[in-house]
């Protein structure tokens, strides 16, 4: 069986028992030490945040993984397979040259959404500014999820951010919010309190692309996907009557909340 | 700091409540722990099997909870292989199951050996004519890589996967599973099929002994089929006994169905087999050995009673109900149907291991009866507690079941 033991022959029968038996043991150490060297790899491309994305996105619910074109009623029952990626999806591309839309009623939400500018699903937009560069803000559903936070944590000037990954982290009381970037950049700057915008960021060459994120009229239909999705996340909490009775959301939603704020901002902001 | 720990969007118990509800399985655990101390220190004079009977209690559990623990090889097979995706509901906590199988059959396997510390001999030394070679290499390899698919499971942990070097080597060491569950699919077919095939070459016992299909005697196969019949229906009833206990839905109901329906052909298929290797043996290789079939049946305790219901109560008549969808949409009659499988391969490793030895082979031979010590019994019992304890903290802290969160979601709703 193997040649330390007696009976053993260098015979094509018994080695290819031999090998049989060591194939395994070497297809086991070979997966192993290759997802070793993938992951060291894979952290020296500095994929940290893209990979955490998709365990993310992996463990989002269907109703927060619709896909933009579900969402304006251009094709029905797609969750998207890209994670978000419209760069990535030649179904968005097609659906762009068609241009195929079904003129549909915009709901009315009761939420500003301003036309100039493009929408994150973490509840962030960004806005273009003269220089090249964008600004990055909560969008109204956002702010109104964030409340009056105690503390905000931005990363330092000159820090480069991701796509997805967390570009400002937001506390009250014990909860913590992390919040995904829109775009890939380097920051700029930051907001202050009385800014209508927390992060200004220069965009890297392959960030410039702004294909992945919604447009005005497209972040209207995922809003109100989004009213009926924290509806449902508030539905076991303490929070007593929701959105059901047909009314706006409130302006400090954590103070409606209270101790189930850490979850709904985890639900809502895709947080990692 | 625990909330920390749990899976993102599921609710779990206080930290309090949970660490009463383990401290009985604690103390048994620990009353297990201390027999195998004796059986370690003082022998295996401890137990109740003799040179005679030297297969008991353990050897008889071992055997059927590596054939429960198949439902991890084989839903591994079917989800990374055979791209069955609705399984994806269920793979942690098969892994789970089958690691706690398997790293407690070894475990037992052991002591029964009586001298661990020598257990390196069986790898160094291994003796080429004994089926025990083949599932002692195979069971040891296979453990490997259950631990190594378990990994994964760890690290999906939310705070472990919050550092960055756990959640890369996990998303890029999930990425190999394929690799891992065909390799796991070829240890476990050898080694379920040995253990079988162990108790086929024994010409001395012609009441286990089987004719060769090929290089094999036929339970070699049949040990196959029937484990990966049952492993289906364990995890079907382990995925519901686990929904009871923490009172929430964990799976679709479709899923649940899809493994009753799969153990349900699965196990069809044994039965025709199983059926057609006894009337061969009934006809053939028994006489031939020099004794009439029905003399093994002589006795009252193991009586054609026992074979009729290994073959038709538990295999046939559950497996027909489980391929009507009808009847499988009735939750009771797809748990009963399942727990009949379960029971019926508990049975056949019965069979053959307590039955086999207890008849007499001989003119001078008597028929043989056995009863397990406290130390075998406590011994086991850790295996279950221990099984218990890591099966619970996995699945406090591990996302087992993928389609908690989304199940618990819209009952909410629709409350």
């Amino acid at each position: 069986m193997t040649p330390w033991v007696y009976e053993f022959r260098w015979e094509a029968g018994h080695i290819a028992f031999l090998l049989l038996f060591l194939s395994v043991g070497i297809t086991v150490a070979v997966a192993f030490l290759t997802a070793l060297y993938r992951s060291s790899r894979d952290r020296s491309l500095n994929l940290h945040s893209e990979i955490m994305w998709k365990a993310v996105f992996e463990e989002l619910p269907r109703e927060a993984r619709s896909c933009r074109h579900e969402l304006t009623g251009e094709l029905r029952n797609r969750p998207c397979p890209h994670e978000f990626n419209c760069r990535a999806c030649d179904t968005h591309a097609r659906l762009l040259r068609e241009n195929s839309a079904p003129p549909r009623e915009l709901p009315v939400l009761g939420l500003e959404i301003p036309d100039d500018r493009f929408y994150h699903r973490g509840h962030t937009w960004i806005k273009a500014e003269a220089d090249g560069s964008v600004r990055i803000g909560l969008d109204d559903f956002g702010r109104r999820l964030a409340g009056s936070v105690d503390e905000v944590t931005f990363p330092t000037l000159g820090d480069k951010v991701e796509v997805n990954g967390v570009c400002c982290t937001m506390k009250r009381g014990g909860a913590v919010a992390k919040i995904l970037s829109p775009v890939e950049g380097t920051i700029t700057a930051t907001g202050g309190d009385e800014a209508d915008w927390f992060l200004k960021v220069k965009l890297s060459d392959a960030g410039k692309d702004l294909r992945h994120l919604l447009t005005p009229r497209e972040a209207r239909f995922w809003m109100l996907k989004e009213l009926e999705r924290l509806q449902m996340c508030l539905s076991g909490s303490r929070a007593g009557i929701t959105l059901a009775d047909g009314g706006n959301l409130v302006q400090d939603v954590p103070s409606a909340i209270k101790e189930d704020c850490a979850m709904v901002w985890e639900e809502m902001f895709l947080q990692p | 700091m625990d909330n920390d720990l749990l899976p993102r969007g599921v609710q779990r118990g206080p930290l309090w409540k949970f660490s009463l509800l383990l401290f009985p399985w604690v103390l048994l655990l620990a009353w297990g722990v201390y027999a195998v101390f004796l059986c370690l220190a003082e022998g295996l004079n401890q137990t109740n099997m003799d040179n005679r009977f030297a297969f008991g209690l353990w050897i008889y559990l071992d055997l059927t909870v590596i054939a429960l623990g198949a439902g991890a090889f084989s839903t591994g097979f079917l989800l990374y292989i055979l791209k069955r995706h609705e399984l994806k509901a269920v793979i942690n906590s098969a892994v789970v199951l089958g690691l706690i199988c398997y790293s407690g059959a070894v475990a037992i396997l052991m002591v029964d050996v009586g001298q661990p510390l020598r257990a390196w001999f069986t790898f160094w030394h291994p003796n080429t004519h004994s089926m025990l070679t083949e599932v002692t290499f195979c069971l040891t390899c296979y453990l490997i890589v259950l631990l190594l698919e378990y990994v994964p499971i760890v690290l999906k942990n939310r705070k472990l996967r919050q550092i960055p070097s756990f959640l890369v080597f996990e998303f890029e060491f999930h990425k190999l599973m394929p690799v891992l569950a065909g390799v796991g699919t070829v240890l476990s077919f050898f080694h379920q099929g040995s253990l079988g095939g162990l108790y086929g070459v024994m010409r001395g016992r012609p009441f286990a002994f089987r004719e060769e299909i090929g290089i094999w005697p036929s339970t070699f196969f049949l040990f196959i089929l029937s484990a990966i019949a049952a492993g289906p229906s364990f995890l079907l009833l382990m995925t519901w006994l686990v929904e009871r206990i923490s009172g929430k839905r964990l799976v679709k109901r479709d899923v649940l169905q899809f493994l009753g329906r799969l153990s349900g052909i699965l196990v069809i298929v044994y039965v025709l087999f199983k059926a057609v290797d006894t009337l061969i043996w009934i006809n053939n290789t028994s006489p031939a050995s020099g004794f009439p079939a029905f003399e093994y049946y002589e006795r009252k305790e193991f009586g054609t009673w026992i074979l009729l219901s290994e073959i038709i109560l538990f295999g046939l008549l559950p497996g027909l109900v489980l391929l009507k969808k009808r009847w499988r949409s009735d939750i009771r009659i797809l748990l009963g149907s399942a727990l009949m499988i379960v029971f019926g391969v508990a049975l056949n490793r019965f069979v053959l291991t307590i039955q086999t030895l207890a008849l007499p082979t001989l003119t001078f031979d008597k028929f043989l009866s056995y009863s397990p010590s406290w130390q075998e019994v406590a011994a086991f019992a850790a295996v279950i507690a221990y099984g218990v304890l890591l099966y619970s903290i996995s699945f406090r802290y591990l996302p087992l079941f993928p389609q908690e969160r989304e199940i618990a979601r819209t009952q909410e709703a629709r409350a």
